[in-house]
């Protein structure tokens, strides 16, 4: 019976970049966590283990390093190995799975989106003579791999297992995007909405090439081009342009006028009135602008700014307040 | 502008916030006053402009323009440049590569190349008086 494992950087990360939202932080750490970042309402990661059980692999071990990178991985490939902790726990993780039986464990380094055939990859590996598969594109080696633990080499951790063991090529055909830069992420929306990838955004499609969550508001006289999404729970108000393959993702909050052109705009931001966001990536306080490759930390609120939706106890209080404030006004009218 | 009033180039602070935007409205406001100011605004340093630093902006531009002056943006950093398109006023000023330019462009039609000799309309006038008498 297959089984997976899962290496995925959970973020938190004690460091200076820390402060920074995860958009500006993976510009400046250049090898990014890209794959954690909600995209057409659902991160690469989450798609990568939802894939998999689709595929039939019900039993997938999700392992989270707070210190692994893909630019760790890059040094450890150059023997310069950083803390190798996860990969310690993956050896763990795949004794317990040769002690179950288990005769083929996919592994899979969450960093880069990979479109490929999981039952093609299995009867590659089951017809390989060697004990080891890894993925390739035309740019080189991707960090998935097939292993049979038992014909795997000893080694203090599972990536330095791997590479003893002299993989063999498994070619990859379908989309690959490695997500290592900004314009990488943007790229991978552009892609899917334009359905050259696997990658379906998470909604309905309320027309061709417009996807929206639940609980999408969209105000009157608002205008979103094809192809677009919107994220679940998102608004976006009047006069507002949503054009060339931007995503507005969960929870965001456009604000009037504001013209949003080849942008991601991430979950739970909101831009302020009368803007034009264009070749931009938007979170929270941070704007990365693609055209220019420029980061900037906008600090006033008024144009974009973390954005908290109102959940139901505070909705309801919001409703009793502006009543309440109706009422006032309606007295002090009256008087 | 064909006046040979002096130009003035002026260096914009690396952040223009609400503070340092107070500040730098109330340096630049004298040259305002004077008749058919010409200033050019160097933002070469700047990398960061709040709605504070845009409306000090927009307020001397308009204060410039009000007598017959202008306010040109000259050598824009990145970050400007992405600040200016964001709050869709890049279109609003004249912007230049360099500072140099942006003084050259205040003189950009000498003051001998335009015809001095009668108004420009006198030969049309002519030509509307013999219009009229044919019908």
């Amino acid at each position: 019976m297959p089984r997976a494992i899962v290496i995925a950087e959970d973020g938190n990360q004690e460091t200076e970049a820390e402060v920074m939202s995860p958009v500006a932080r993976c510009y400046v750490r250049s090898h990014a966590p890209f794959a954690n970042v909600e995209v057409l309402g659902a991160s690469v990661a989450r798609r990568i283990v939802d894939g998999l059980r689709r595929g039939g692999i019900e039993n997938v071990s999700v392992l989270s390093s707070s210190t692994k990178t893909q630019s760790d991985l890059m040094r450890m490939r150059q023997g310069n190995s950083p803390s190798q902790d996860v990969w310690s726990d993956a050896t763990d993780e795949l004794a317990k799975c040769q002690d179950e039986g288990a005769d083929s464990v996919l592994i899979v380094c969450v960093g880069a989106y990979i479109d490929f055939n999981l039952a093609e990859a299995f009867q590659f590996h089951a017809e390989s003579r060697r004990g080891v598969i890894q993925a390739f594109d035309e740019q080189g080696a991707l960090d998935l791999w097939i292993t049979n633990p038992e014909r795997l080499p000893e080694r203090d951790d599972l990536l330095s297992a791997l590479y003893a063991a002299n993989p063999t090529p498994f070619p990859v055909r379908g989309y690959v995007n490695r997500l290592e830069t900004p314009h990488e992420f943007r790229r991978l929306v552009v892609d899917a909405l334009n359905s050259r990838s696997n990658i379906h955004p998470q909604g309905f499609q309320v027309r061709p090439g417009v996807w929206m969550g639940e609980g999408v508001h969209v105000e009157k006289g608002a205008r979103i081009v094809a192809p677009a999404f919107i994220g679940s729970g998102a608004t976006i108000s009047e006069q507002c342009l949503v054009t060339r393959c931007s995503n507005v993702e969960r929870n965001s909050y456009v604000d009037y006028g504001t013209a949003i052109e080849d942008t991601s705009v991430l979950a739970s931001t909101y831009v302020g009135i009368g803007l034009d966001v264009s070749h931009s990536i938007v979170d929270g306080e941070s704007l990365l602008n693609l055209d220019r490759g420029v980061v900037l930390k906008i600090g006033d609120p008024s144009v974009i700014r973390q954005h908290k939706p109102l959940a139901g106890g505070d909705r309801r209080l919001w409703g009793s307040l502006q009543s309440k404030a109706a009422r006032s006004i309606g007295q002090d009218r009256a008087s | 502008m064909l006046t040979n009033g002096p130009i003035v180039v002026m260096q914009v602070p690396e952040k223009l916030h609400k503070q340092q935007a107070v500040q730098f409205g109330e340096e630049l406001a004298p040259l305002l006053e004077s008749d058919r100011p010409r200033v050019v605004l160097d933002c070469s340093q700047v990398r960061s402009i709040d709605s504070a630093g845009i409306e000090t902006l927009l307020h001397s531009l308009e204060e410039a323009l009000k007598r017959d002056g202008d306010l040109k943006l000259a050598a824009l950093s990145p970050e400007s440049q992405v600040i200016l398109e964001l709050m869709r006023i890049a279109r609003v000023f004249e912007t230049f590569d360099n500072c140099d330019d942006a003084v050259r462009s205040f003189n950009a039609i000498p003051i001998d190349s335009v015809p001095q000799e009668g108004a420009w309309y006198s030969g049309l006038l002519g030509d509307l008086g013999a219009l009229k008498q044919a019908s």
